[in-house]
C-alpha cells in the first residue's frame, strides 16, 4: 500500500481512538517528530470537521425550508433579476438561462378542461428531437421556481407546494400506467387566487372562484387538487404517455393531469374563469398546439383537439408583480427604525416609495405636450461647429438689422454654479461681446457685419477663463462643456452641495399603473414586469416607460424595439432580445383603451400632485412649528427689549424681531451703574470738583453745612447725595469733618434741597459702620451723624431704604439687581425657543437626508460617473432693430 | 424554547427544531447584515454558515452556556461579515459596530480562529469538488456515525472491506487537494 495512504489510514484509526495502547503512544511520538506526518494529521482534523460543517448546513437548508428561510431566500428573486443587469456577459448567460423559464410564462395554456391534456407540436416534422428536452428541463424548472418567487407573493399570494406527494395506485382518467403515478396534492382554499407551484417547477395559477363543484356550482369549500406532471421523457414512458395522434408522431413540451375535488368528488374548471399554466421548457416553440388527451378503451392515450396556442399574455393579479425598484423593500427595511416606524410592511413600503415622487423633477404637465416640445427644438440653436468654438448664422438679407441679441444659458444650472460676475465672451473678428451671467444666463449683441466666426470664451471667478474650444457640437445637439476637465475646483464645490442629478421612474407613475384600470393590459404581467424593473434601472426609464404605456394595444415586442431603438449599449442588447422574444398582448378590449390613457393622464397628475401636497403639508407642519416658535421668540424679545429700550423707536424695535431667525440668540442689555446719567466723577480728593450743573447752581449762593466723621474709623467715605442731581458726590475729610456744600438760603434752587441727605460708610477691618441722615439743607447747619455697624446685606438694604424718594444711589443697585434676573430669565427663554427650533430644523433634516438616501437608491443618476457637464446653449432670443 | 432546550437537543443530534427555532433570529440578523456592507445574496449565506458553527460550537465536549445564543449567533454572523469584506477588499466600508452588536461580536471572535477558518474554507471547497459518492461516503461515516458494515450495506458496496478502501481512496484524493491549497494558501500569507 501506498505510504500516504498508510498514513492517512493510521492518523484516521488514531483520531478515532482506534489503536492499541502502545500503537498510540508510538503515534503521538512519530507526530512529534515528523512534520509530514503531523500535516496529514492537521489536514485530517480540517477534512472531518469540513465534513460535519457540510452535513450540518445541509441540514439548516433543509430545515429552514419550512421556516422563514424560504421566505427570503425566495425572497432572492427579484435579486437574480437584479442581477442580470449588472453585467453584459452575466446578463446574457443568466438571461438565456431565465428565458428558457421564462418561455414558460410565455407558453400560456389556458385551459377549462380537468383531465390531462399536453403541448404538442402539429407534426412529426420538427427537428427537435424528444431526447433533447428531456434532461434539461429540470434545471429549467428549478430556475423557472426562483423566476416566481417575488416579494409580494411571499406576503399575500404565496405559492402553495403540494401539500402531499405520493405514488398513488391510479388511473387518471383511465390511463394505464406501466408505473405507479407520482401525484402532488395541493390544498386550496377557491374563494382565493392559489399559486401552486409543482414539483417539477410547472407553476399553476387557480384564478378565485375557478373550481366548480359536480353539480357546476362555484366550490366554497377547501379544494384538493390533483396534479401529475410528465415533463420528461422517462415520465412520459412510465405513465404509457405517448406522443401520437392517429399515425402521426408528435414532440411533447410537457404533459399534466389536473383534477379537482370539491368534498370528495371530482369537480371541474369555470370556463370564464381559465387557470393560468406555465409549463417550464428549454425551447420555446411557437408552432405547440395544446391538446386534450383522450384514453381508449385498452387504456392507451390519444391527443385529440388540437388548439394553437393561444399567444396571449396573461395578467396576473397585481399583488403578484413587484412594481417597485428591485431592492427598494429591502433597502428601505434595513434603515429601519425610523422615527415612529419600527417594523415594515408592504403598504408601509408602497407609500414611502409613492411619497417620493413629489422630488422627481419631471414636469407632469409638460410631457405628451407636444406644442411645448416643438417649442423648445425651435429654440435650440443653429448647428454650432467645433475647434474653436463658432457658430454661423444665417440672416435674412431681407430683413434690415444690424445686430441680433442672443441668449447663452446654462442648462441645469445651480446657484453657485458661477460666481455671479462670470462673464461670456464672444469673439467675432476681433471684436469682443461680452454678456454677464445672471442665474446662468447672459446675453449679448452680437453685429450683424461679418458674422462669420464666433470664439466663445467663459469668464469665471472660479475658475479663470474657459476657452470652449474643444466641445463637440453637432448639427442638433446642444453644446456640452466638460467642467470637470476645466474646473476641477468647481465640481468639488458642486459635488459637496450634492446635485445629482434625479432621473428615476417617478413614482407617481408607477402608482398610477398600478390602478385597477390597467388590470386588465399587459401591466398586469409578469413579461412588463421583467421590462419595469429593467427601466427601472435606466436614466431615461421614465421616456421609455412611456412607450410602454402609451401604446398598450401594440405587442410588447413592438415597443420593446421601440425602446431598443432608443438606447445604446448593453441595453439596447437586452431590450432587443426581449423583442426577438416575439411577445404579444394581452386580449384586450381596444373599446377601454382611451379610456384607459385618459385615465392615466389624470391620475397620474393627481398622484404627482397628491405626492407633492403631502410634501408641502409636512414641510408646512414644521414650518408652522417653527412660526409659532419665531412668534414667542419674537414676544419674548420684544417684551424684554421694549423694557430696556423705551427709546428705541417702535420701528426699529419691530425690525429687529423680524430678523429673529437671525438674530435668535440675541444678547441681553448688560445691566451697569453707568447706564444711569451719572456723572461718573469721584469728588473725595480735592474737595469740590467741577460738576458743571452742581457748581453753576452753587455760584448763585451758597452754604456749608458741617457733617462729623467717625473718630474711630480710618478707612471712611461720606457722600453727599444731590437727589436732584442724580449724582453721589464724594466728600472730603477735613480735620474730622466734612463739609457738604449747598444752595444758600438765597439761591433760587434752595427748594429742591428740603429733603437731602448724607451718607456715611466706613470699614473697621471686616466691619462695616454705616450712618447716615435726612435733612432739610436750608433749616440745618450741621449734622452728626451717628454711626451702627452692620452687615454688607443690611448696608445695601439700608441705601435700599433710604429714599423712598427715588434715590439714584440705592436705586441703581437695586435696578441692576432687576436687570441681571430679568435678562436670566430672558436668556433662558430665549434659549429654551432655539432649542426648540433646533430640534425641529434637525428632525427636518434627518428626514429630508432619510428621504434622500432612499432617492439616491432608487436614482440611477445618483453617484453618476460621469463627467458633470454643464450644457451651453445658444439660442436667438430676439432681433433687435438699431 | 429556551436556550437549554436548544443546546440539549443540538447535543442529541435532534437540528430540526433548534435550527427553526435559531432561524427566528434571521429577519433581524439579515437586516442587520445588510446594514453593515452584506448584500441580499451574502445575509442568508453568512447566517445559515454562522448557525453551523454555532450548533458545533454547541457540540463541543467542553462547551458551556455563557451567554445568550442568539447573542452568539449574531457576534460568529458579524465575524464572518468582517471576514467577507476583508476577503472582497471591503473593509474601508466597514462602519463600526453598535455597542451591542460588538460585544457580541468579541464573544465570537474570541472562539473562532481566523486562520483555521480560512483553511476550513479551503477543505469546504475541496469537498464540494470530489465525487458525489464519496461525499456521502464520508458524511455517512464521519457525521452520522454509521458503522463501516453499515455504510457498506446502505451504499451497496459489495463488502465492508470494498466500503473501507473507498473511504480511503476519497480521503487520499481530499488530502492530495488540501496539500496543494493550503500550500498554496501558505505561500499567499507569507
Amino acid at each position: 500500500m501506498r505510504t500516504a495512504l498508510e498514513n492517512i489510514q493510521k492518523i484516521d484509526a488514531y483520531i478515532a481512538n482506534d489503536l492499541s495502547q502502545m500503537e498510540m503512544s508510538l503515534m503521538k511520538e512519530s507526530l512529534a517528530q515528523s512534520p509530514e506526518l503531523n500535516a496529514i494529521y492537521q489536514n485530517q482534523l480540517l477534512i472531518q470537521q469540513a465534513i460535519q460543517r457540510k452535513a450540518i448546513l445541509a441540514q439548516v437548508e433543509g430545515f429552514s425550508g419550512g421556516s422563514s428561510l424560504s421566505f427570503w431566500s425566495k425572497f432572492k428573486g427579484p435579486i437574480i433579476l437584479s442581477a442580470t443587469l449588472i453585467g453584459i456577459l452575466g446578463i446574457i448567460g443568466i438571461v438565456l438561462a431565465l428565458t428558457k423559464s421564462a418561455d414558460s410564462a410565455k407558453t400560456p395554456a389556458q385551459k377549462n378542461l380537468s383531465g390531462d391534456f399536453g403541448f404538442k407540436n402539429k407534426s412529426s416534422e420538427s427537428k427537435e428531437s424528444i431526447d433533447s428536452i428531456a434532461p434539461k428541463n429540470k434545471t429549467v424548472a428549478s430556475k423557472s421556481k426562483i423566476i416566481n418567487a417575488k416579494f409580494s407573493e411571499y406576503q399575500k399570494f404565496k405559492p402553495i407546494k403540494p401539500s402531499m406527494i405520493e405514488t398513488k395506485r391510479m388511473k387518471p382518467n383511465g390511463l394505464n400506467t406501466w408505473a405507479t403515478p407520482e401525484v402532488q396534492t395541493f390544498q386550496i382554499n377557491p374563494v382565493n387566487t392559489n399559486t401552486l407551484e409543482c414539483k417539477e417547477g410547472t407553476v399553476i395559477i387557480v384564478p378565485a372562484n375557478a373550481v366548480l363543484d359536480k353539480n357546476g356550482k362555484k366550490a366554497t369549500s377547501s379544494v384538493s387538487m390533483e396534479i401529475i406532471e410528465a415533463l420528461t421523457i422517462d415520465k412520459m414512458i412510465a405513465y404509457n404517455l405517448t406522443t401520437t395522434n392517429g399515425d402521426k408522431m408528435l414532440t411533447s413540451g410537457g404533459m399534466l393531469y389536473m383534477q379537482p375535488y370539491v368534498a370528495g368528488e371530482k369537480g371541474s374548471f369555470d370556463k370564464d374563469t381559465p387557470c393560468h399554466i406555465e409549463i417550464p421548457t428549454d425551447e420555446f416553440d411557437g408552432n405547440m398546439s395544446t391538446w386534450k388527451g383522450v384514453v381508449d378503451k385498452k387504456g392507451n392515450i390519444e391527443w385529440k383537439e388540437p388548439e394553437a396556442l393561444e399567444n396571449y399574455l396573461i395578467p396576473v393579479d397585481f399583488s403578484l408583480i413587484e412594481f417597485l425598484p428591485t431592492g427598494f423593500r429591502s433597502h428601505f427595511q434595513s434603515q429601519l427604525p425610523f422615527e415612529n416606524y419600527k417594523k415594515s410592511s408592504v403598504e408601509l413600503e408602497d407609500s414611502v416609495y409613492y411619497s417620493l415622487g413629489k422630488n422627481n423633477n419631471f414636469e407632469v404637465e409638460s410631457i405628451n405636450n407636444k406644442t411645448n416640445e416643438k417649442k423648445a427644438e425651435q429654440n435650440i440653436a443653429r448647428p454650432i461647429l467645433s475647434q474653436p468654438f463658432e457658430f454661423p448664422v444665417k440672416i435674412d438679407s431681407k430683413e434690415n438689422i444690424s445686430t441680433l441679441e442672443y441668449a447663452v444659458k446654462i442648462k441645469n444650472y445651480k446657484p453657485n454654479m458661477l460666481s455671479k460676475d462670470s462673464i461670456i465672451i464672444i469673439m467675432n473678428n476681433k471684436k469682443y461681446s461680452t454678456g454677464i451671467f445672471i442665474d446662468g444666463s447672459a446675453k449679448i449683441n452680437l453685429p450683424r457685419k461679418s458674422f462669420f466666426k464666433v470664439t466663445v470664451k467663459l469668464q469665471t471667478k472660479n475658475c479663470g477663463e474657459i476657452t470652449l474650444d474643444d466641445i463637440v457640437v453637432s448639427a442638433d445637439k446642444i453644446t456640452i462643456l466638460d467642467l470637470h476637465k476645466h474646473c476641477p475646483n468647481l465640481l468639488e464645490n458642486l459635488s459637496e452641495s450634492k446635485i445629482s442629478p434625479t432621473c428615476y421612474i417617478n413614482p407617481s407613475t408607477i402608482k398610477t399603473i398600478r390602478q385597477p384600470k390597467f388590470m386588465k393590459t399587459f401591466i398586469a404581467t409578469r413579461e412588463f414586469e421583467e421590462r419595469l424593473a429593467l427601466l427601472h434601472k435606466m436614466k431615461n426609464g421614465e421616456e421609455l416607460l412611456e412607450l410602454y404605456i402609451n401604446n398598450l394595444d401594440k405587442n410588447l415586442f413592438e415597443i420593446d424595439q421601440m425602446v431598443a431603438d432608443k438606447i445604446i449599449g448593453t441595453r439596447r442588447l437586452i431590450f432587443q432580445n426581449l423583442a426577438n422574444q416575439k411577445l404579444t398582448n394581452v386580449k384586450l378590449d381596444l373599446a377601454n383603451l382611451k379610456d384607459i390613457q385618459a385615465y392615466y393622464q389624470a391620475s397620474r397628475l393627481k398622484f404627482h400632485n397628491e405626492a407633492k401636497e403631502n410634501d408641502v403639508k409636512m414641510n408646512a407642519k414644521a414650518l408652522s412649528e417653527l412660526n409659532k416658535l419665531d412668534k414667542e421668540l419674537a414676544q419674548v424679545q420684544k417684551e424684554y427689549f421694549s423694557h430696556y429700550h423705551k427709546n428705541l423707536p417702535s420701528q426699529e424695535l419691530s425690525a429687529s424681531i423680524r430678523k429673529i431667525p437671525q438674530i435668535a440668540n440675541m444678547r441681553p442689555v448688560k445691566p451697569s451703574v453707568s447706564n444711569n446719567t451719572s456723572y461718573k466723577i469721584s469728588w473725595n480728593n480735592t474737595g469740590w470738583m467741577n460738576i458743571d450743573a452742581y457748581l453753576r447752581i452753587l455760584t448763585n449762593g451758597e452754604k456749608i453745612i458741617s457733617i462729623s466723621a467717625n473718630e474711630n474709623s480710618k478707612d471712611e467715605r461720606v457722600y453727599q447725595c444731590i437727589n436732584s442731581l442724580k449724582t453721589v458726590v464724594g466728600l472730603t475729610n477735613q480735620s474730622g469733618k466734612y463739609e457738604g456744600h449747598y444752595p444758600s438760603n438765597t439761591n433760587p434752587e434752595k427748594i429742591k434741597f428740603n429733603a437731602t441727605y448724607i451718607v456715611g460708610i466706613s470699614r473697621n477691618e471686616n466691619q462695616i459702620s454705616f450712618a447716615s441722615a435726612i435733612f432739610n439743607a436750608n433749616e440745618v447747619s450741621s449734622v452728626i451723624l451717628s454711626w451702627q455697624d452692620v452687615t454688607e446685606e443690611e448696608l445695601l438694604e439700608k441705601l435700599k431704604t433710604l429714599s423712598p424718594n427715588n434715590d439714584r444711589l440705592a436705586h441703581s443697585i437695586s435696578d441692576e439687581r432687576e436687570k441681571v434676573k430679568h435678562a436670566q430669565i430672558f436668556q433662558a427663554k430665549q434659549t429654551a425657543i432655539v432649542e426648540e427650533r433646533k430640534k425641529i430644523i434637525a428632525k427636518k433634516e434627518k428626514f429630508v437626508q432619510f428621504i434622500q438616501g432612499l432617492i439616491n437608491f432608487i436614482n440611477p443618476c445618483y453617484n453618476s460617473t460621469e463627467p458633470l457637464q454643464i450644457m451651453i446653449e445658444i439660442t436667438k432670443e430676439k432681433i433687435s432693430d438699431e | 424554547m429556551t436556550d437549554r432546550e436548544i443546546v440539549s437537543l443540538i447535543q442529541a443530534k435532534k437540528l430540526e427544531k433548534p435550527i427553526k427555532e435559531l432561524y427566528k433570529e434571521f429577519p433581524s440578523t439579515r437586516l442587520t447584515l445588510i446594514k453593515y456592507g452584506a448584500n441580499e445574496n451574502q445575509a442568508p449565506e453568512i447566517f445559515n454558515d454562522s448557525l453551523v458553527l454555532l450548533i458545533e460550537k454547541v457540540n463541543q465536549p467542553n462547551f458551556e452556556l455563557t451567554a445568550k445564543l442568539a447573542s452568539f449567533l449574531i457576534g460568529i454572523c458579524l465575524f464572518k461579515l468582517k471576514n467577507l469584506l476583508r476577503k472582497e477588499n471591503r473593509s474601508s466600508q466597514f462602519v463600526q459596530f453598535s455597542d451591542e452588536l460588538n460585544q457580541n461580536y468579541h464573544l465570537a471572535q474570541a472562539d473562532f480562529d481566523e486562520e483555521k477558518e480560512e483553511k476550513l474554507a479551503i477543505i469546504d471547497s475541496i469537498l464540494s469538488t470530489i465525487q458525489e459518492r464519496c461525499k456521502k461516503l464520508l458524511q455517512l461515516f464521519y457525521f452520522e456515525n454509521k458503522s463501516m458494515q453499515q455504510i457498506a450495506d446502505q451504499m451497496n458496496f459489495s463488502s465492508m472491506q470494498s466500503a473501507k478502501t473507498q473511504k480511503y481512496k476519497c480521503l487520499e484524493k481530499a488530502h492530495e487537494m488540501a496539500n496543494q491549497q493550503l500550500l498554496t494558501l501558505k505561500n499567499t500569507v507569507s
